[in-house]
């Protein structure tokens, strides 16, 4: 029957979400006629939504597929790197709920210009925040470019281009109609579609290994070809200092990195009260740590079944893993496209990316629409018509230029973009950001140290490092122009940002004293009479 | 009634010596005023003057005692940090179960999660807990 031909239930399934999705977002569309709807849509959710939602955008594809990857390749390794992914949204919950919840705020520009030079806040945060959301963009867009050709079974590098183009359209779409209510809702699909893809995997995983995770465990150890060390750290790495070193930076990057993105930060803003932030980023920490542990199942599950040399044979970085396991775990069919399995997985890998990207680029369209145009250029004076239609139009911008750098950058690494992304997240963001909303005694040029000077020590250490040229799996095998021992500079970088943040502040320009008007009159009652 | 007596201000502005007024006298949450019943809670007293600062009292952040939200994502860092230096320096080998596989790194990797448990569920209490202010 053609209806069970599983390429077509795939296909199916694809359309259901996508028109789902857009009737989401021509829905959340209709109150969307000022820019305080458009940045805010979200404030009338119920903790539980706004979490479900925070959850979906802290899980990617990148999570999705590279810690799941790494698992199964790397074991323990793999399994630090999803603990710090739980212990990023325990800080953000702790840390960040609190300073961005409320306030009618949009993007990070308006949170740092609360308290500092308005200008300079605005564009400087901006540039950044453009900066470090692009490269985390391509990766989204790569990966779901060729997955979906892999589920529609059409090889070649013009499939991949002609999906990614696909995908970027589509984002556009769902960000531009929707905004931040759209995508809100699109995160809440994805994170359920997401959960159930995952549970199923578990089921299906656990179900060959009788019910036990000793078992399983073992078995992923004896057939990594690491034997009893797969359990130990240092496989992602090597052994060497410099692997360890790694490790721990990695840690640091991830831990710190994800917390200060750009687009998680903005789910924060329309959650009205301490209460309700706290409420909801509970709600995303339960979900993530939900969903790792199902991902850690999963990770063990690909290196017992297919094994370590089958996983390194189909992709040497970890990224397809899932799928490898996924055909795996259905081997009646001769080829991906026609397993059932794995096209509901791939279905629901596309469907994460796709949220994850509406985000993204909502994200960096709104700093570029909100803070360099509208309050920058236009210096506050636009109309909520023509901020509405920057917003849109930066989103149009944001997302063609992303597709094109994501066709040009298809082959490359995307290890190496993630790392850059948390790496420059953790060292320019994160500092700005702790101290613009915990510290008096920051000043514009503490900020522009941070800003500029984290994100340039991460460029110069990220270029030269081997993650760029000089390894196999560099971006530039090839070439070997390394000398930075380590593949994620976040353990260096990280506290130079906050050194510069912090000496830019103490040894910098003063500020001239600006005159602000009083937010609110003094409560103090006036002499009586 | 002498006239210096009816016309205080003028006199003290000619510079006449004039004996002072008596003070008005402003009803204070002591004394409410007659016409308010006995069952009207107690008024407050109306500040005159904004409250005065002393700067010996003014401490820097890390002086002043940090919220429990920052104390609880440092420790759950500093445990993190801690299992992961552990495991990646001695490959969490430091046996401390007589070879029963039961090291220091996994210790520690069980700390950070009761840990960050703890956390979750003091935050998820506090969260339905009406008492916290919401800013």
């Amino acid at each position: 029957m053609s209806f069970l031909d599983p390429r077509t239930l795939a296909f199916v399934l694809f359309a259901c979400f996508i028109a789902v999705s857009f009737l989401l977002c021509i829905l959340a569309a209709t109150g969307n006629d000022d820019p305080t709807e458009f940045y805010l849509g979200t404030s009338g959710l119920s903790p539980m939504q706004n979490g479900l939602a925070i959850a979906g955008d802290y899980i990617s594809a990148a999570t999705v597929l590279g810690t799941t990857g790494t698992i199964a390749l790397a074991g323990f390794d793999g399994v630090l790197i999803a603990s710090s992914t739980v212990l990023s949204i325990l800080m953000f919950m702790l840390v960040m709920s609190g300073p961005l919840c409320g306030h009618g705020r949009f993007t990070l520009g308006d949170v740092l210009a609360e308290r500092l030079s308005e200008r300079p806040a605005r564009v400087n945060t901006a540039v950044v925040c453009v900066v470090v959301v692009l490269p985390l963009l391509l990766v989204q867009l790569n990966g779901a470019g060729s997955m979906m050709a892999v589920m529609l079974g059409i090889p070649g590098s013009a499939a991949v281009t002609g999906c990614t183009i696909f995908i970027g359209s589509l984002m556009v779409c769902y960000a531009a109609l929707g905004g931040m209510k759209g995508t809100g809702f699109i995160q809440i699909v994805k994170t359920f579609v997401l959960f159930a893809a995952f549970v199923l995997l578990a089921v299906l995983v656990l179900k060959r290994f009788s019910w036990n995770p000793v078992s399983l465990f073992g078995t992923a150890a004896d057939a990594s070809g690491f034997g009893g060390t797969f359990w130990q750290s240092g496989r992602q790495y090597g052994d060497s200092a410099a692997g360890r070193l790694d490790v721990l930076s990695v840690q640091l990057t991830i831990a710190l990195g994800a917390c200060c993105m750009p687009h998680l930060t903005m789910r924060m803003h329309p959650i009205r009260g301490l209460r309700a932030a706290r409420a909801a980023t509970t709600w995303a920490v339960g979900a993530v740590t939900t969903l790792l542990v199902l991902i850690v199942i999963v990770g063990a599950g690909a290196a017992a079944i297919v094994g370590g040399a089958g996983l390194r044979t189909a992709d040497p970085t970890g990224n397809d893993t899932l799928l490898v396991l996924t055909r795996a775990l259905d081997p009646g069919t001769e080829s991906a496209h026609r397993s059932l399995l794995f096209s509901v997985v791939a279905c629901a890998v596309i469907v994460t990316t796709l949220a994850a990207v509406a985000g993204l680029t909502l994200a960096a369209a709104a700093s570029l629409a909100h803070d360099g145009l509208a309050k920058v250029v236009f210096r506050g004076k636009l109309s909520p018509d023509r901020e509405l239609a920057a917003a849109r139009t930066a989103i149009v911008v944001v997302g063609v230029l992303a597709v094109v750098l994501a066709v040009v950058t298809q082959h490359w690494n995307r290890q190496v973009l993630l790392s850059f992304t948390f790496a420059a997240a953790a060292s320019a963001l994160l500092p700005a950001l702790f101290y613009g909303t915990m510290w008096s005694g920051f000043t514009v040029t503490g900020l522009r140290w941070s800003l500029y000077g984290g994100l340039v020590l991460t460029v110069v250490t990220m270029t030269f490092s081997p993650s760029v040229s000089g390894a196999p799996l560099a971006v530039f095998p090839d070439q070997d122009f390394q000398w930075f021992p380590l593949h994620n500079p976040g353990l260096v970088t990280i506290p130079a940002g906050f050194a510069l943040g912090w000496a830019g502040s103490r040894f910098g320009p003063r500020p001239r004293h600006v005159r602000r008007p009083a937010p609110e009159p003094e409560p103090y009652a006036t002499y009586p009479g | 009634m002498s006239a210096r007596q009816a016309m205080p201000a003028i006199y003290a502005m000619s510079g006449i010596a004039a004996t002072p007024p008596a003070p008005a006298v402003f009803p204070t949450a002591a004394e409410p005023p007659a016409r308010a019943g006995a069952s009207a809670p107690p008024v407050p007293p109306m500040p005159t003057h904004p409250p005065r600062v002393s700067h010996a009292v003014r401490r820097t952040p890390w002086q002043r005692p940090w919220p429990w939200t920052a104390r609880a994502a440092c420790a759950a860092l500093t445990c993190h940090v801690a299992a992961v230096v552990v495991n990646c320096a001695a490959e969490g080998v430091v046996d401390i179960g007589e070879g029963g596989g039961f090291t220091l790194g996994a210790l520690l990797v069980a700390v950070d999660a009761t840990v960050l448990l703890t956390v979750l569920a003091r935050t998820h209490r506090q969260s339905l807990d009406e008492g916290e202010p919401d800013r």
